[in-house]
């Protein structure tokens, strides 16, 4: 029985990194097609919505299916410190975004390099394929978060030369 | 060549979890769009935004399955390639493949179309989140019955929405 409860766990585990993920990038992504024109009209926001509705349904799974499955199988997870690091820095960075106490576009490539950096994590971590050690986890994380700061100030850039133009 | 199967196995589980996730918010973002009868230009415009990233996932599956089953054949992870769990995950890849082009070209009617590409990705979730739990050998008949389960599931599942929504936007024009 606890075998089948672990199982199910696992899976449901990987399906909220899943949405987290999908939900991320839609998340940046949508994003920055609707600061296109410069504003987010109520179709956009409307949209937009759908998208944090998933997002805030992966950030409340997530810790709830890590807890059963590092509680049913202790240890199971070797890189569990890296798994709550990650939480904590979503949900941080969520309020944070929230109640506009962090800059601009800081925020959201912050959020999806956690969600990202998360996916990694599980991926390696659920399919055996790295040792996960903090240099792997440092690389990672400071990789994605240059990554996506990047991209974001790429993106906004070019909208803003086209929005003079 | 280990190293090319570690990075693989790692891209192909991160672009199922990109897929899996991107098709739930386009279901639920197309279900959005169309609760007041018509899709908005704008409303396209963000939903061009999933189908985006959608087949870049598809194209990573593809790109990373690819590898695995060149590297099955020289012979690394070689007792994984004679499992079920990758003969379902190519079925469940080309049938996403297929399903993409009839539907682009319109071959596909809408009332099969999606469900059978939203039952596909969840079929590729479920089988990915498998192998952590050691479940790879299984009956091919068992993966087909439950594949086409999840078929039909989708196609009520998704037809009975619209239903619904067709059904509340006619009562509110009365």
């Amino acid at each position: 029985m606890e075998t089948i409860i672990y199982d199910v766990f696992v899976v449901w585990m990987m399906s909220a990194v899943a949405l987290g993920v999908g939900a991320s990038s839609l998340a940046i992504s949508s994003f920055l097609v609707a600061l296109n024109d410069g504003t987010i009209d109520t179709s956009e926001k409307r949209m937009l919505k759908v998208i944090y509705w998933a997002l805030r349904s992966a950030m409340v799974m997530i810790p709830v299916t890590v807890l059963v499955v590092t509680f049913l199988k202790p240890g199971v997870l070797s890189g569990v410190t890296f798994i709550w690091i990650l939480i904590a820095i979503l949900y941080l960075n969520a309020l944070q975004m929230t109640f506009h106490w962090i800059k601009g576009i800081v925020g959201p490539a912050l959020q999806a390099a956690s969600w990202y950096t998360l996916g990694f994590l599980l991926s390696i971590e659920l399919f055996n394929l790295a040792p996960l050690t903090w240099t792997l986890f440092l690389i990672l994380y400071a990789a994605d978060i240059v990554f996506f700061y990047v991209l974001v100030k790429a993106v906004r850039a070019w909208q803003k030369c086209h929005a003079v133009q | 060549m280990e190293i090319i199967f570690v990075l693989s196995s790692i891209l192909l589980s991160f672009a199922i979890s990109l897929g899996v996730g991107s098709s739930t918010i386009a279901i639920v973002n197309f279900f959005t769009a169309i609760a007041d009868g018509t899709i908005e230009p704008t409303e396209r415009r963000m939903m061009g935004v999933t189908y985006i990233i959608l087949r870049v996932a598809m194209v990573a599956i593809a790109l990373m399955l690819i590898t695995q089953y060149m590297l099955g054949y020289v012979g690394v992870a070689t007792p994984y390639f004679g499992t079920t769990h990758a003969v379902a995950m190519g079925i469940v890849t080309a049938v996403l493949y297929l399903n993409a082009v009839l539907m682009t070209y319109r071959i596909m009617p809408s009332t099969f179309g999606p469900a059978i590409q939203a039952s596909s990705w969840y079929t590729l979730g479920t089988l990915a989140a498998l192998i952590p739990v050691g479940v790879m050998a299984f009956p091919l008949s068992i993966f087909i019955l439950a594949y086409t389960t999840a078929i039909i599931l989708f196609i009520s599942l998704i037809n009975g929405a619209m239903g619904w929504l067709r059904h509340r936007e006619l009562e509110t024009q009365k």
